[in-house]
């Protein structure tokens, strides 16, 4: 198993080049198209934002601040950076292989790059939104602390995260394709279950270590740790080891689909 | 020097067809208690470089099968497949993105074969001169004719530099012109060594351009020799063949099988190291069992009291 897993990072690192050549081509080629091209990747956020904010910011809390001195509008980017980024990779991620079979199957390439440039192509836009929430942190005279430094961690853990979780989905859904229907409804849920909209505080106590089980929890508290002064990483240790024994789970049973299954997608068709 | 090696080799499809089968798949053990069908049956054979080999046999005789199988996108079940070198495979059903322009297409292919921009935009040129289908570059390929879509294929697949080439039925659907332009091509490709597999139909075309012709009956080879001694041999099959009934040709493949079955030496099982994963079961659970004492230790260091916990799930409902 160790080996397996071994393999498939190697495969990773020796088509690094391969993966984000197809990861730029993968971003400019589905905006080609449209007029306004690649600005599509910030409006598209950029509308939605703005609607929850309307929504959840000024027509339901009237616009107040959160935790006393933090505007809602930066509070919610903070969380919500992460979660488009998780949402859109995941999902395409997840497909990304059952997507793909058509053209994958007519010649030989690394079947484990396939999720990993999906979702490599969308660090882009995290990327790209990370600019803009520091700008609207600065503007808004929200001071940088030391807690910064976490980011890169967090920013990492996401995208480990993302691929173990695309890795075991992407062959599960190219055998049974309803799973990809379950996905969508289970991420639509999973928003809501997470602390973007909402501020944990304003639950009850006993209930945090619940809402923890969810492994976004981790990775939205922690983008907001990071960008707005929060925890460190070792305060939050018992929601760390979670995240990542349920991430090495993932990865684990990925692993183990993906050799057992990849030889066989042809056939699948 | 022997390019192509093939030992022993044996192919066989599971034929699922629901999507409750596949669902079967993921807990049982591939290729026990799924129906199989097998498309080679013990192949043994090699090919050496510089060879131009002409591959003929009658629908459902395992070409395409084999083509797939030294192209390296399906794997055998047992034997062993040495190939030395890249190769490129041309078949009538491309892999190209409908959606896409040509030029695009070509961007994208190469791009999967490992190639960058610099080198992609270097072949560019002598891809679409190859291609010649005018303005079409620029048109998505679902807007070509079958013929187009295959003279981009060709297209491609000769300007990558592979060093085995292997073409699948796929110059039936082009015109005599671009037929000539493939062929020449492709006598350019024997002087320079490489090697050729030829799938094809028209008997006229292997006798023109092949030395050797393998024939294949039902997933084993019938004949393996020179042109001059395979090609006649197989035109009188196929004169005789036609002449059968529906019936007639039924039974013909029925005796066939049952032939091979009797010959049948079971070939050397060849599971590689890489399928077969020890005790995923055991590691799983054990995984499974660490997520679970992880997310305990989380929610009892986050919960002051369990009954405080119970209380206020009472008073959501």
């Amino acid at each position: 198993m160790l080996n397996e897993m071994k393999n498939i990072i190697r495969e990773q690192v020796e088509n690094f080049p391969l993966i984000r050549r197809l990861a730029r081509y993968e971003i400019k080629s589905a905006h080609a198209e449209q007029r306004l091209g690649l600005l599509w990747e910030l409006l598209n956020p950029g509308l939605q934002i703005f609607i929850y904010w309307f929504v959840f910011g000024v027509g339901l809390k009237g616009n107040k601040n959160v935790d006393g001195d933090t505007p809602f509008i930066v509070w919610l980017l903070c969380g919500i950076v992460v979660w488009f980024f998780i949402n859109d990779a995941l999902l395409r991620g997840s497909n990304s292989i059952n997507n793909r079979l058509a053209m994958v199957t007519k010649m030989r390439f690394p079947m484990s790059a396939i999720p990993s440039y999906v979702i490599l192509s969308r660090m882009y836009q995290h990327f790209a939104m990370l600019l803009i929430v520091f700008v609207v942190i600065l503007l808004n005279g929200i001071p940088m602390t030391w807690k910064l430094l976490q980011l890169p961690y967090y920013m990492a853990a996401t995208y480990i995260f993302v691929y173990a979780f695309s890795l075991c989905f992407s062959t599960l859904i190219t055998l049974v394709k309803d799973i990809q229907l379950f996905l969508q409804s289970m991420m639509r849920m999973l928003f809501y279950l997470t602390p973007i909209l909402w501020n944990i505080e304003r639950f009850p106590d006993v209930l945090h270590g619940l809402l923890r089980l969810n492994p976004v929890f981790y990775l939205v508290e922690g983008y907001r740790a990071s960008l707005l002064g929060g925890a460190w990483v070792w305060q939050e240790w018992p929601t760390g080891l979670y995240f990542w024994s349920v991430t090495l789970l993932l990865f684990t049973a990925g692993t183990y689909l993906h050799i057992k299954f990849r030889k066989s997608f042809t056939e699948l068709v | 020097m022997s390019m192509i090696k093939l030992e022993h080799v044996t192919k066989r499809f599971d034929m699922v067809t629901t999507t409750k089968e596949k669902f079967k798949l993921l807990f049982k053990k591939q290729s026990k208690n799924v129906k199989t069908f097998t498309a080679l049956r013990d192949i043994s054979l090699e090919i050496g470089s510089g060879e131009v080999v002409g591959l003929v046999g009658i629908n459902g005789s395992g070409k395409s099968t084999l083509s797939n199988l030294i192209s390296g996108i399906i794997y055998a079940n047992e034997g062993d497949v040495e190939i030395n070198g890249e190769v490129a495979i041309i078949a009538v059903s491309q892999g190209l993105k409908s959606v896409l322009t040509g030029r695009e297409n070509i961007r994208l292919k190469c791009l999967m074969l490992g190639m960058d921009d610099a080198e992609i935009n270097r072949r560019m040129p002598g891809i679409i001169d190859f291609a010649d289908i005018g303005d079409f570059i620029d048109q998505p390929i679902k807007k070509y004719s079958s013929g187009m879509k295959s003279r981009l294929g060709f297209a491609i697949a000769v300007n990558v530099d592979a060093d085995i080439l292997i073409v699948d039925e796929a110059l039936s659907v082009g015109d005599q012109t671009f037929y000539n332009r493939c062929i020449d091509k492709m006598n350019e490709f024997k002087d320079e060594g490489k090697t050729i597999i030829f799938v094809s139909h028209s008997l006229s075309q292997i006798r023109n351009f092949c030395e050797r012709v393998i024939w294949l009956e039902y997933g084993q080879v019938k004949l393996d020799g020179t042109t001059k001694d395979v090609v006649p041999q197989y035109k009188r099959f196929l004169l005789s063949y036609k002449k059968l009934s529906k019936e007639e040709q039924h039974q013909y493949r029925k005796d066939r099988l049952q032939e091979q079955a009797q010959n049948a030496r079971r070939g050397k099982q060849n599971v590689d190291a890489e399928d077969t994963v020890k005790h995923p079961g055991w590691i799983l659970s054990g995984l499974g069992l660490l997520v679970l004492a992880a997310g305990s230790v989380m929610v009892i260091d986050e919960t002051p009291s369990f009954s405080s916990l119970s209380d206020a799930i009472l008073n959501l409902f």
